[in-house]
C-alpha cells in the first residue's frame, strides 16, 4: 500500500514537472509577441529579423484545386523572408493522421500552425495543444469555433455566398423571368448543400425564376455531360444554366456548343479551361460569371498568422473572405491560354511561381520543391 | 450435326430474352415520349446510343468472359488508366497518335494478360484477381497523375468521340460494328462454339481436345482490349483526363450483360442481348434525369426498375 501511494506520488510529480515544462514555452512566446507590436508601423523592420518556422496540416491534394491552393501557400511561404522553415504535411482524409500530423508539428517547433480541419470536433483536443504551448493557430476553410475557442485567427469562405452570387448574377441576366436548369455538386456534402441554398435564396427573390431540374453531377466533367445531353432533351425552353462550380460548366458549354441552340447564360467556377471555352464563344453571344473559393485562402491565412506573431494584427477573429467573381469584361484578363487547364485563375501567385508550376503543360501536382504537392514535405 | 442441334436448343431457349428487352425498351421509349413530351427525337436517341457505346462495347468483352464462366472486375480502371495514358501519350498532337495508340494497345493487353495468368495459372478466383488488377491499376493512376490528370485529346480521338457519319455518333458505329463482328465470329465459326463449350461445360470441353486455357486467357485479352477501345472513345468523348472515369463500368456492364439474357454461370448466352441491355441501362438513366426524379428517388427506382425487368425475364423464360 505504502509503495502505490508512493509510486502514485512519483507519478504525479513527474507529470507536474512536464506539464510545468509545457506551459513555459507558451508564457515565453507570448512575451515574445508583445515585444515586437510596440511598432505597428514599420512592421517590416522587426520583422526582417526575426523569422518564423511554419506548419501547414492539409486535409486532402485529390484534384486540381487541392493541389493549387497547397502550390499558393508554398509560394507564399517560399518567397516571404519571415519564414525561415515550412513544413507541409496531407492527411490524405484520413483524422487519424491530421493528429498525429499536427502532434508532429508542434514537437518540430512550429511558430505557426496552419490548418484544414477534417472535423473541428476531432481534432480540437489537439489544436488546444498547439495554441497552449504559444503557437499561432490558423484555421482555413472550415469554422473550428465549434468545438474550441483556442485559435488564433480563422479564415472562411462561405459556399452559401458561393452559391447565391452566382445565381442571383443569373436572375439579373435573365431579367428575373426564366427557366434555370442547375447542375449540384455531390449529394450529401455539406459544401453542396450550402451553395443550394444559396442560389435557392437569391432565386426565391424573383418570383418569375422557375427552376426546371437540378441534377447531381459530382463537380465532374464526365458525370456532367450526359447530364446536360439528356436535360436538353427533356426540356427546350432553358435559360440558364446554374452550377455549383468545379469542372461541371465546362462540359455544359461544351454540349450546348453542340446543339447549336443560342447561346443562354451560365455559371462556373473560376478553372481555366472553362474560361477558354468562355471566351471562346463570348463573341457568339455566351454569357457568365465565374465565382470561386478562392485557392489563396491558405496563404491569405499565413499572411494573417505572420501579422500575428509580428503582433502588428489588428483584424477579427473569425474572418469570412467575400467571394471573389470573374465577369464578362474581366475573363480575358485572367483567363491563361498558356497554362494547362487545370490551372485556377483566381490566383495570387506571383508569375515566375505560376509559370513553373503550370507553364509548359505542367499540371502544378510536381510542386514548388519538385517533391510534388500530395506529398508530406 | 448433333452439336449443332444442340447450339439451336440452347438458343432458342435463350432467344425470348432480348427480344423481351427490346419490348420493355420500346415500352419505355413510348413512356418518355408520354411524360416528357416533345423530347422524344431521333437525335435523343442517337444522343443515348452515344452516351451507352462506351458501356456497350465494354460490355461485349464482359459477356465474353461470363460466356467462359469468369467475371471481368477491371474493365472500369481500364478505361481511366487508357483515359490517362491515351492523353499524356499523344500530347493532343495527331502525329503522336499512332504512339499513343500502341501504348493504350500495350496497357490493354497488360491488363487482360495479368488477369488470365493470375486465373489460370494461379487458380485465383476471377473476382478476386480482377479486383487485384483494379485497385493496382488504380493505384497507379494515382501516382502517376499525382492525383490531379491534366491534357486533352489528340484532335483525331477527339473526332472519333464527338464526329458523326451520316447523322450517326461514330461511337455508335464502332459499337454495333464490333458488336456485329463479335456476333458472326460466336455464331458462324468453330471458336465461338468452343467458346460456349468452354463454358458450359469446361471438363466436357477439355475431354472434347479443346484447349480450354487458350480460350479462357483469350477471353480476359479480349475484355481488356474492349475496355481499351471504350477508353479511346471516352477520352474523345470528354476530351479530359479524369480520375472518375472508370464510373460504374464493371457492376453496369455485368449488369447489361445479364439483363441482356447471358448466364453468370457461362456456357449461354447471345451479343444483342448486351447490346439491348447497354442501351437499356443508359436510356433508363436519361429518363430518370428528363423526368427530374431526386437523386434518392433515382437509384431506388434504378434498382427497382432492374429488378422487375430481370423478373419479367424469368417468369416469361419459364412459360
Amino acid at each position: 500500500m505504502k509503495k502505490m501511494t508512493a509510486l502514485l506520488l512519483a507519478c504525479s510529480m513527474v507529470l507536474c514537472v512536464i506539464s510545468g515544462c509545457s506551459s513555459s514555452p507558451k508564457q515565453s512566446s507570448s512575451a515574445g509577441s508583445p515585444s515586437s507590436s510596440p511598432a505597428p508601423g514599420g512592421s517590416s523592420e522587426p520583422g526582417a529579423s526575426k523569422t518564423y518556422k511554419v506548419g501547414f496540416s492539409n486535409v486532402w491534394v485529390g484534384n486540381t484545386y487541392g493541389v493549387q491552393s497547397v502550390n499558393e501557400l508554398e509560394a507564399f511561404l517560399k518567397n516571404c523572408d519571415q519564414v525561415s522553415e515550412y513544413y507541409i504535411y496531407n492527411a490524405d482524409n484520413d483524422v487519424n493522421k491530421q493528429i498525429s500530423d499536427i502532434e508532429d508539428l508542434i514537437a518540430k517547433g512550429v511558430d505557426m500552425l496552419i490548418l484544414q480541419p477534417i472535423s473541428a470536433e476531432s481534432v480540437a483536443a489537439v489544436v488546444e495543444e498547439a495554441y497552449d504551448a504559444g503557437i499561432v493557430v490558423v484555421d482555413c476553410t472550415s469554422p473550428l469555433a465549434d468545438a474550441t475557442d483556442k485559435y488564433s485567427v480563422s479564415v472562411v469562405a462561405k459556399d452559401y455566398d458561393f452559391g447565391y452570387i452566382g445565381a442571383k448574377w443569373l436572375c439579373e441576366q435573365l431579367n428575373g423571368e426564366g427557366n434555370i436548369i442547375c447542375l449540384d455538386g455531390m449529394a450529401g456534402l455539406s459544401s453542396a448543400v450550402l451553395r443550394m441554398e444559396g442560389a435557392q435564396a437569391a432565386f426565391s427573390e424573383y418570383p418569375g425564376i422557375k427552376v426546371l431540374a437540378s441534377e447531381y453531377a459530382n463537380w465532374d466533367y464526365a458525370t456532367a455531360k450526359p447530364v446536360v445531353e439528356n436535360l436538353m432533351a427533356a426540356y427546350d425552353n432553358i435559360d440558364g444554366i446554374w452550377s455549383s462550380g468545379g469542372d461541371m460548366t465546362r462540359a455544359a458549354v461544351e454540349v450546348w456548343a453542340d446543339s447549336g441552340r443560342d447561346w443562354i447564360p451560365m455559371m462556373g467556377e473560376d478553372c481555366n479551361g472553362f474560361l477558354k471555352l468562355w471566351c471562346e464563344y463570348k463573341d457568339e453571344g455566351l454569357s457568365c460569371i465565374a465565382t470561386s473559393l478562392p485557392t489563396w485562402l491558405f496563404a491569405y491565412g499565413a499572411e494573417l498568422g505572420l501579422e500575428i506573431l509580428n503582433g502588428t494584427y489588428t483584424g477579427e477573429k473569425d474572418i469570412i473572405v467575400e467571394i471573389p467573381t470573374i465577369t464578362n469584361e474581366e475573363v480575358e484578363d485572367f483567363v491563361r491560354t498558356d497554362l494547362s487547364d487545370s490551372f485556377w485563375c483566381g490566383t495570387r501567385m506571383t508569375e515566375e511561381d505560376i509559370v513553373a508550376l503550370y507553364g509548359n503543360g505542367k499540371d502544378g501536382s510536381q510542386g514548388l520543391s519538385g517533391t510534388g504537392a500530395a506529398n508530406d514535405h | 450435326m448433333r452439336h449443332n442441334s444442340l447450339l439451336q436448343r440452347a438458343g432458342r431457349l435463350h432467344s425470348l430474352q432480348p427480344l423481351i428487352l427490346l419490348a420493355i425498351i420500346l415500352v419505355m421509349i413510348l413512356a418518355q415520349s408520354i411524360l416528357v413530351p416533345g423530347s422524344l427525337t431521333l437525335d435523343q436517341l442517337l444522343i443515348i446510343s452515344r452516351q451507352a457505346s462506351a458501356l456497350g462495347i465494354i460490355a461485349l468483352g464482359q459477356a465474353v468472359v461470363i460466356l467462359v464462366g469468369g467475371i471481368d472486375l477491371s474493365v472500369g480502371t481500364t478505361v481511366m488508366m487508357v483515359n490517362i495514358f491515351c492523353i499524356t501519350g499523344m500530347q493532343a498532337s495527331n502525329s503522336r497518335v499512332p504512339a499513343g495508340l500502341l501504348l493504350c494497345l500495350g496497357i490493354g493487353l497488360m491488363i487482360g494478360a495479368a488477369n488470365a495468368v493470375g486465373v489460370l495459372f494461379l487458380n485465383i478466383a476471377p473476382f478476386v484477381m480482377t479486383l487485384c488488377t483494379t485497385t493496382i491499376c488504380q493505384g497507379i493512376c494515382y501516382v502517376y497523375t499525382q492525383g490531379a490528370p491534366t491534357g486533352s485529346a489528340a484532335p483525331f480521338i477527339r473526332a472519333v468521340g464527338t464526329g458523326r457519319l451520316l447523322g450517326v455518333p461514330y461511337s455508335t458505329v464502332i459499337w454495333l460494328g464490333l458488336a456485329a463482328l463479335l456476333w458472326a465470329v460466336l455464331r458462324f465459326t468453330t471458336l465461338g462454339r468452343k467458346l460456349y463449350a468452354v463454358g458450359g461445360n469446361p471438363k466436357a470441353a477439355r475431354l472434347s481436345g479443346i484447349s480450354n486455357r487458350k480460350l479462357i486467357a483469350g477471353a480476359y485479352i479480349f475484355s481488356a482490349l474492349m475496355a481499351t477501345a471504350a477508353g479511346l472513345i471516352l477520352t474523345g468523348y470528354h476530351n479530359i483526363a479524369s480520375l472518375t472515369l472508370e464510373g460504374d463500368y464493371a457492376m453496369n456492364s455485368l449488369a447489361a450483360a445479364l439483363i441482356g439474357g447471358n448466364a453468370i454461370e457461362g456456357g449461354r448466352g447471345g451479343v444483342w442481348g448486351v447490346v439491348l441491355g447497354s442501351f437499356f441501362m443508359m436510356l433508363l438513366m436519361a429518363m430518370l434525369t428528363m423526368l427530374g426524379i431526386s437523386q434518392v428517388g433515382k437509384l431506388i427506382t434504378q434498382g427497382c426498375i432492374i429488378l422487375a425487368v430481370v423478373a419479367v425475364q424469368q417468369l416469361l423464360k419459364r412459360d
